[in-house]
């Protein structure tokens, strides 16, 4: 049998994604639960997601530190008691901290699910948040902030997101060797006692999630002896965007420069959202975007270069990310701003926006496989206070948009716009 | 556990298969038999580069990714000391997409300068990211010769030296192909929600009329038992001391391979760990610290890394180290730090 290896085989496209919703309900003291029962492997992941973050806190660090050192002992157990546990049932922690929330994420066998749900609760309720533990974990983190600031990428992004959103305003600023000194135990343990509370928690649990499973949540957590009593001040914090566009600094040790052009774009609210996405994805959202094509694949001037959409609920910001070698920064600069100007200027071809269509799709349908993909999914929904119909729409909005749409969209947000460059290296 | 079936096409292709119809993707990955043990020495960055080349177009099919790309798929390679491997996710219902993406590049290579060119630009300025652009990144271009005299573990997979990579010549490249890219020096795995069926009958569509290669056995030099301590003091402008010992170990199918991951693991695996608990929380002699092992397929390496704290002298740091290896030499593991362990794995 010959074949024709020229030709490519027949496939089919992705027309529409079919996908579980949450179910919700409600816990005896109002915290919302959405159960995702999917799967067979007998693994459940809990996200409590608490309204805080960042944006809550009077000084850099603090929501970070709360949640990364509810680990560090509670009114029941040592640190290292609370350690040996989790590692003998096998259970993982991740704390995060993000811009308006605070994420509690456990994943645990489904048959160690009421031992471990025993040990969170009082690690999310009873933290003693120790003295001797603050310090080492204060200690450690001022060093991972002077080895990290001295990285090329850590520098540009740090000085691009204060030049587009101001260092009084959450989304701008970053810490400082200040911050670090100034941090203190009473900062942690007002920030818990005011956020990480029933009335301002919601939960997911996602997996192998039966009615046992809903119940032993409800025991734990359901319960009225951790709400806040205090009212919650309402913040607001004023964006301060730079009137310098253009920052180069220079790292005279440095072999390669990082790149950050953008500017302050709308977020997932906005219907335009979704059309920027594709526009993105063309731009330098995949591997073989505009970006990548020319400045990588062609020019060879770096390892990797590509943009990004970052939404945040109050607004959203347009990046370029690249590090590249830096006697040629300002060839790789002319590329750049050569690609954005061109799809301003040019349809993009059929052949390639229905390719970009495809790859997308499968994306979507890549971050709807799975309990724990569709709990992130939720995840989403929640922070932006959104139905699952955001998500069908821009479904649509993906399979229908134009060539001449995207023109559009790339002219209005572009056009003679003036984007915040920041170069170190 | 999973469901796994196996078979071997005549060209000597193992294919391995694993049926999950929980999701509507399926995995392909590729594992070819050669890593940067197997260059040579004044050509080191080798089996990386060649990768890199994998994606620059192939005998029948001018680009690799915008194929993948239409049908709703991702792909993605590595390489290291031992294997280069090579995967592709996509919706099952095209799958034979990357049997016909990945039996071309299998059979033949587009060899161009051009693209040789390029890709040897990506690969230095990876080089420059990676190992020279930030802080104790350029540890392991030490670390290995120090701990390797003779094994061609003694260079990273990215390479000895840039100028390794400037060098490539076209003859080089395609050397290295006909050498290593065989069905016979390759094994393919699928997994997802194809069935067995179908694999057998794509891979004997697209793989099978791939003629065997002769790919020239593997005879490296063994590494000799170490006699001699052997120190190194790299100076550099970074904000904190750093230390890094290595201990040879068993290769990668050795009855004490898993033992020794296990011993990495009961010293630094999570924060119930030894070195964590001792020399970060109770001691405070480390900001970070870390014992793992290579694994490598022939005898590897059994690293401690640790990141001091400001002020801590060198020779505190270091005695710790060796105080806790006492320990596990002299002493005794728990029964229940053993049973955490393995419940990690």
């Amino acid at each position: 049998m010959t074949i024709d290896r020229t030709k490519a085989p027949d496939y089919k496209t992705i027309d529409s994604i079919e996908y579980i919703k949450a179910n919700p309900l409600t816990l005896d003291n109002n915290i919302q639960l959405f159960t995702i029962h999917v799967g067979y492997q007998e693994v459940i992941k809990l996200d409590f997601i608490f309204e805080a973050g960042e944006w809550v806190q009077n000084a850099s660090l603090i929501s970070e530190y709360t949640v990364n050192m509810l680990q560090e002992g509670t009114q029941k157990f040592a640190a290292s008691e609370l350690a040996e546990k989790l590692d003998y049932l096998g259970a993982y922690i991740y704390y995060s901290s993000t811009k308006h929330t605070n994420v509690i994420s456990v994943y645990t066998l489904s048959k160690h699910i009421i031992e471990t749900l025993g040990i969170i609760e009082d690690i999310i309720k009873r933290p003693i948040f120790p003295e001797h533990r603050f310090s080492v974990y204060n200690g450690k983190k001022l060093q991972q902030y002077i080895i990290e600031s001295q990285k090329v990428e850590v520098i540009s992004q740090q000085i691009f997101s204060k030049n587009l959103f101001g260092n009084n305003h959450p989304y701008g600023i970053s810490a400082s060797t200040e911050s670090f000194e100034k941090i203190n135990l009473n900062h942690l343990i007002s920030f818990h006692q005011t956020n990480i509370r029933s009335n301002n928690c919601k939960i997911i649990a996602a997996g192998m999630v039966d009615e046992q499973v809903i119940q032993a949540i409800n025991k734990y957590f359901g319960g009225n002896d951790w709400a806040c009593t205090t009212e919650k001040p309402a913040l607001s914090w004023q964006k301060e965007p730079s009137n310098n566009y253009k920052q180069y600094l220079e790292k005279p040790d440095a072999v390669q420069s990082a790149i950050r052009i953008g500017k302050e774009l709308v977020n997932k609210h906005h219907p335009d959202f979704p059309a920027l996405q594709v526009f993105n994805t063309v731009f330098g959202g995949y591997f073989s975007s505009r970006l990548m094509t020319n400045i990588r694949e062609d020019k060879g001037y770096t390892y990797g270069i590509g943009s990004g959409l970052v939404s945040h609920r109050e607004a959203g910001y347009f990046v370029i990310v690249s590090q590249v070698g830096k006697d040629v920064y300002q060839k790789a600069l002319h590329e750049i701003y050569y690609e954005l100007e061109k799809l301003q200027k040019e349809l993009i071809p059929d052949e390639e926006l229905q390719l970009v269509k495809n790859y997308m799709m499968g994306t979507i349908l890549r971050n709807f496989d799975g309990a724990f993909a569709l709990s992130e999914n939720l995840k989403t929904l929640l922070e932006y206070n959104i139905g699952y119909e955001y998500y069908d729409n821009f479904i649509q909005i993906v399979r229908n948009v134009s060539s001449t749409d995207l023109q559009a969209i790339a002219i209005s947000y572009f056009k003679d716009q003036q984007l915040y460059e920041v170069i170190a290296g | 556990m999973l469901d796994i079936k196996k078979f071997t096409l005549e060209n000597g292709l193992r294919i391995i298969v694993n049926e999950d119809f929980s999701t509507p993707f399926s995995v392909m990955n590729i594992l070819y038999d050669v890593g940067s043990k197997d260059e040579d020495p004044e050509k080191t960055g080798f089996a990386h580069l060649f990768e890199h080349l994998m994606f620059g177009g192939s005998v029948n099919i001018p680009i690799y990714d915008i194929p993948l790309q239409r049908v709703g798929g991702e792909n993605n390679a590595f390489t290291n000391t031992d294997i280069t491997n090579y995967h592709i996710t996509l919706p099952t219902e095209n799958i034979e997409t990357a049997f016909w993406l990945e039996s071309d590049r299998m059979l033949n290579l587009d060899f161009s300068q051009k693209n040789l060119d390029t890709q040897k630009n990506v690969v230095i300025e990876e080089f420059k990211q990676r190992y020279l652009n930030k802080p104790y990144g350029d540890v392991w271009l030490y670390l290995r010769p120090l701990s390797y005299k003779v094994h061609p573990y003694q260079w990273p997979t990215i390479g000895k030296e840039i100028s390794h990579i400037q060098k490539a010549t076209l003859n080089d490249v395609k050397d290295f192909f006909y050498a290593h890219y065989a069905p016979n020096n390759a094994i393919m795995v699928l997994s997802g929600s194809v069935t067995f069926e179908t694999v057998k009958q794509l891979s004997e569509k697209w793989f099978a009329p791939i003629p065997t290669r002769n790919v020239i056995p593997r005879n490296l030099p063994k590494e000799p038992e170490q006699k001699e301590h052997r120190r190194l003091t790299i100076e550099r402008n970074v904000p904190f001391d750093s230390i890094y010992l290595t201990f040879h170990m068993c290769d990668r199918m050795d009855k004490n391979y898993h033992a020794s991951d296990l011993i990495s693991d009961i010293l630094s695996n999570g924060k119930s760990s030894r070195l964590y608990q001792n020399l970060v929380q109770k001691k405070k002699l480390f900001s970070e610290i870390n014992a793992y092992i290579s694994g490598e397929m022939d005898e590897g390496l059994f690293i401690f890394s640790g990141n001091l704290m400001k002020g801590v002298p060198l020779i505190t740091a270091e005695k710790a180290i060796w105080d806790e290896i006492e320990k596990l030499k002299n002493g005794y593991v728990f029964e229940y730090e053993l049973v955490k362990v393995r419940k990690k794995k």
